[in-house]
C-alpha cells in the first residue's frame, strides 16, 4: 500500500510528480503534486485549499496531530485524553509521546487546559481533550439534571 | 415500581442520543428524558481519543471526547433530563419503557415518543469463526481501545490486527505510540474497509504492512496467544493452500465490523432491514411502530459522527413534530437501492416533506468507482443527481434533495407510466451511473 501511494514518477531531469492521499478530512482526496528541486510547483486533485496546504507541508515538512492520555490523580477516571493543540513535525512525535508519558495531573481538569507547554520544543502545547471532574459523586459537573422519581412512585 | 411520564424518552446517550434529545427539546417537546447504561454521557466517543471528529459539522478537527463534550453541554443547556447507570430492559409497541438502576430499582416510563439510539456492537471472534485454540489475548479493537484510553491498561506488546475497519487502523497507531509492535493488518477483501486517510496516517506513517485478500486461519497458544497463521484468500474468500505463514504475536485485535444493537427494537416489534441490520425508517426517522423513532448506528453503521448527529437531529425534530401534532400527512414514497448502491436510508419519504424541506438520503456504494453520478430516479426520470469523484463502500454517501426539487406532480407522472417492479406504486430509486453515459446517449443496464 505505501509503495503504491508514494510512487514518484520522474517526468524529466528535475521535475517529478508525487501521488499523495490527503488526510486533512475523511474525504481523502488523491493529490498529484509536481515538485522541482524540492519545491512544490503545483497540486492537483484537491477539492479544497487545505488539500494544497497539506501537500506542500507533507512534501516539505510533514506534520501530525498527536493524541494520547495522561494519568490523573483523584479523577472520575484514571486517565485524561490529550492532544497537541496543532499538528507538530513528524520527527518530533517520539519526543512528544515521551514527554506525555512522563506527565501526571491532578483532578479537576478543564477541557483545553494546557497540560504540557511547548511540547518537544515545537512551540505547540499539549491540551486536555475533555474535562475531568474529581470523583464519581461530583460528575457530571456542568449542572446535570438527574431525574428524581421518588414523588412519582406508584 | 416507579412511574414516569414524559413527551420523549431517548435510549442511549452517545452522539445520536445526545443530539436527538437536545433537538427534540429545542423543537418543542415538553419533558425529554435521556437514558444510558454507562456511568457518563457521550457513549463510545469518550474512548475515541484520536482527532478527526466534527470537520463537517463544527468546522474543527476535534477528538471524540471534545465532540462529546460539545453536545453534552448543549444537551444540559436545553433542559433535557438525564438518567445514567440505567439499563433499559424492555420497550413495548405502546411506548412503555421498563428500565432499572440501583437508586430507583425497577421503573416504568410512559413516553409519547421513544427515540432508539443504542448504537452498535462489535463483531467478535464467534462471528467469523477463526479456528485454533482459545487463549487470552484476543480482543475486539474497541475493547482494546477502552482498556488503553480509559482504563489505563495495555492489552499486549506484539499485535496482529484482523480487519481493516477504522477502529482497528486507529488502534494500530495508538498501540505503536504506546510502545507495542504491530506486525500486520489483514483484510480478507481486496479493498480496505476503513477510510483512506486512516490507512495513510495509521499504517503507512508507522510502517505497518496491510495485507489485502488475507485472513487469519488459525490462532495458536494455550494460556496466551503465541501467534497466528495467516493465508492469502482467493476470489471466493477461501484460503489458498500453500500461501500460509506464521506471525508471532501475543495479541490479536479484531476490527471486522459493527452490528446495530437492536434487541430492544425487536422486542418492540420494529421492522428491521436485512441489509442494514437496523430499523426501516421514514424521513422523520420514525420506525414501523408509530411513535418509535431511531437514529445513528442503531439504524445503519456510520463512518462519520457528523452524519450521526445530522440523522439524530432529524429524529429529534420528527419526535417533536409527533408530540406537538405537526407530523406530515398524506402520501409517502419508498426508496430503493438501484445499481451500484447497497442500501438507502431512510426507506420511506413523505411527499409533503420533499416539497417543504431539504430531505437527506444516506447510502453506501456496493463497490469502489470513480467519476460517477449518484442519481435519484422515479420511473425513468432522473429527478436529481450529484457528481462524485470517488465512491467507496467504506465511505457513506449523503445526498440532500433540495426542497421542492422533486414535486408531487413528477412522482404522480412516473406512477401513471407504471414502471416495472413498481407494484407498490412509484419508488425513489438511487443508483450510481458512470458520469458520461448521458453524453453517449444511453444508460447502461
Amino acid at each position: 500500500m505505501s509503495a503504491e501511494m508514494d510512487t514518484a514518477v520522474i517526468t524529466d531531469k528535475t521535475k517529478e510528480i508525487r501521488e499523495l492521499t490527503c488526510i486533512v478530512c475523511p474525504v481523502g482526496c488523491s493529490l498529484q503534486a509536481t515538485i522541482e528541486d524540492g519545491n512544490v510547483l503545483d497540486v492537483e486533485g484537491n477539492s479544497c485549499k487545505r488539500g494544497r496546504e497539506y501537500a506542500v507541508d507533507e512534501l516539505c515538512a510533514p506534520k501530525r496531530t498527536v493524541t494520547s492520555t495522561v494519568r490523573v490523580e483523584g479523577g472520575f477516571l484514571p486517565l485524561v485524553p490529550v492532544r497537541t493543540a496543532a499538528p507538530i513535525p513528524k520527527e518530533k512525535i517520539d519526543q512528544a509521546l515521551f514527554e506525555v508519558a512522563k506527565a501526571t495531573l491532578e483532578a479537576p481538569v478543564r477541557i483545553h487546559q494546557v497540560i504540557i507547554a511547548d511540547v518537544a520544543g515545537t512551540g505547540v502545547d499539549v491540551i486536555a481533550s475533555r474535562s475531568m471532574p474529581k470523583t464519581v459523586g461530583t460528575y457530571p459537573a456542568s449542572g446535570a439534571k438527574t431525574v428524581l422519581v421518588h414523588d412519582a412512585c406508584v | 415500581m416507579s412511574r414516569i411520564e414524559c413527551d420523549v424518552a431517548v435510549i442511549g446517550a452517545g452522539p445520536a442520543g445526545l443530539a436527538a434529545a437536545e433537538r427534540a427539546k429545542q423543537s418543542g417537546a415538553g419533558r425529554v428524558i435521556l437514558l444510558d447504561r454507562d456511568r457518563e454521557l457521550g457513549g463510545i466517543l469518550n474512548q475515541c481519543i484520536h482527532n478527526g471528529f466534527g470537520l463537517q459539522l463544527l468546522a474543527q478537527e476535534l477528538t471524540g471526547p471534545e465532540y462529546a463534550e460539545h453536545f453534552i453541554n448543549k444537551t444540559f443547556d436545553s433542559g433535557v433530563e438525564t438518567m445514567l447507570n440505567t439499563m433499559v430492559l424492555d420497550v413495548t409497541r405502546d411506548r412503555q419503557i421498563i428500565a432499572i438502576n440501583s437508586d430507583e430499582g425497577l421503573m416504568r416510563i410512559d413516553a409519547e415518543a421513544i427515540i432508539l439510539a443504542m448504537g452498535a456492537r462489535e463483531r467478535n471472534r464467534g462471528a467469523v469463526t477463526i479456528p485454533g485454540t482459545r487463549p487470552a489475548g484476543v480482543f475486539t479493537a474497541g475493547a482494546a481501545q477502552r482498556f488503553i484510553n480509559m482504563e489505563g491498561y495495555m492489552p499486549g506488546r506484539r499485535v496482529v490486527i484482523l480487519g481493516s475497519g477504522d477502529i482497528g487502523l486507529i488502534m494500530a497507531r495508538r498501540m505503536t505510540w504506546e510502545g507495542a509492535k504491530v506486525e500486520a493488518v489483514l483484510e480478507i477483501l481486496p479493498f480496505p474497509s476503513g477510510l483512506t486517510r486512516n490507512i495513510v496516517q495509521c499504517l503507512d506513517d508507522q510502517g505497518i504492512p496491510l495485507y489485502l485478500s488475507h485472513t487469519v486461519i488459525s490462532v495458536k497458544g494455550e494460556e496466551r496467544v503465541e501467534g497466528v497463521t495467516v493465508a492469502r484468500v482467493d476470489e471466493n474468500l477461501k484460503p489458498v493452500p500453500g500461501s500460509e505463514w506464521d506471525i508471532e504475536c501475543d495479541t490479536l485485535l479484531l476490527s471486522i465490523g459493527l452490528i446495530p444493537e437492536n434487541e430492544l427494537s425487536r422486542e418492540a416489534g420494529v421492522e428491521l432491514d436485512a441489509v442494514t441490520g437496523g430499523p426501516v425508517v421514514t424521513d422523520e426517522m420514525e420506525t414501523s411502530v408509530p411513535g418509535i423513532f431511531a437514529c445513528g448506528n442503531v439504524v445503519h453503521i456510520h463512518d462519520l459522527v457528523d452524519n450521526v448527529t445530522r440523522e439524530a437531529w432529524a429524529a429529534g425534530e420528527g419526535a417533536a413534530r409527533l408530540v406537538t401534532g405537526k407530523q406530515p400527512r398524506g402520501a409517502t414514497i419508498r426508496t430503493r437501492a438501484g445499481d451500484g448502491i447497497r442500501y438507502v436510508v431512510p426507506h420511506v419519504v413523505h411527499v409533503q416533506n420533499l416539497a417543504d424541506r431539504d430531505v437527506r438520503l444516506f447510502m453506501r456504494a456496493t463497490h469502489p468507482a470513480e467519476n460517477v453520478r449518484v442519481e435519484v430516479v422515479v420511473g425513468d426520470n432522473v429527478l436529481f443527481s450529484k457528481f462524485e469523484r470517488v465512491v467507496r463502500p467504506a465511505e457513506m454517501l449523503a445526498l440532500t434533495i433540495p426542497a421542492g426539487k422533486i414535486s408531487e406532480q413528477a412522482i404522480a407522472d412516473a406512477g401513471r407510466r407504471g414502471e416495472e417492479g413498481s407494484k407498490n406504486g412509484p419508488e425513489l430509486v438511487v443508483r450510481v451511473t458512470p458520469r458520461d453515459v448521458h453524453k453517449r446517449g444511453g444508460v447502461q443496464a
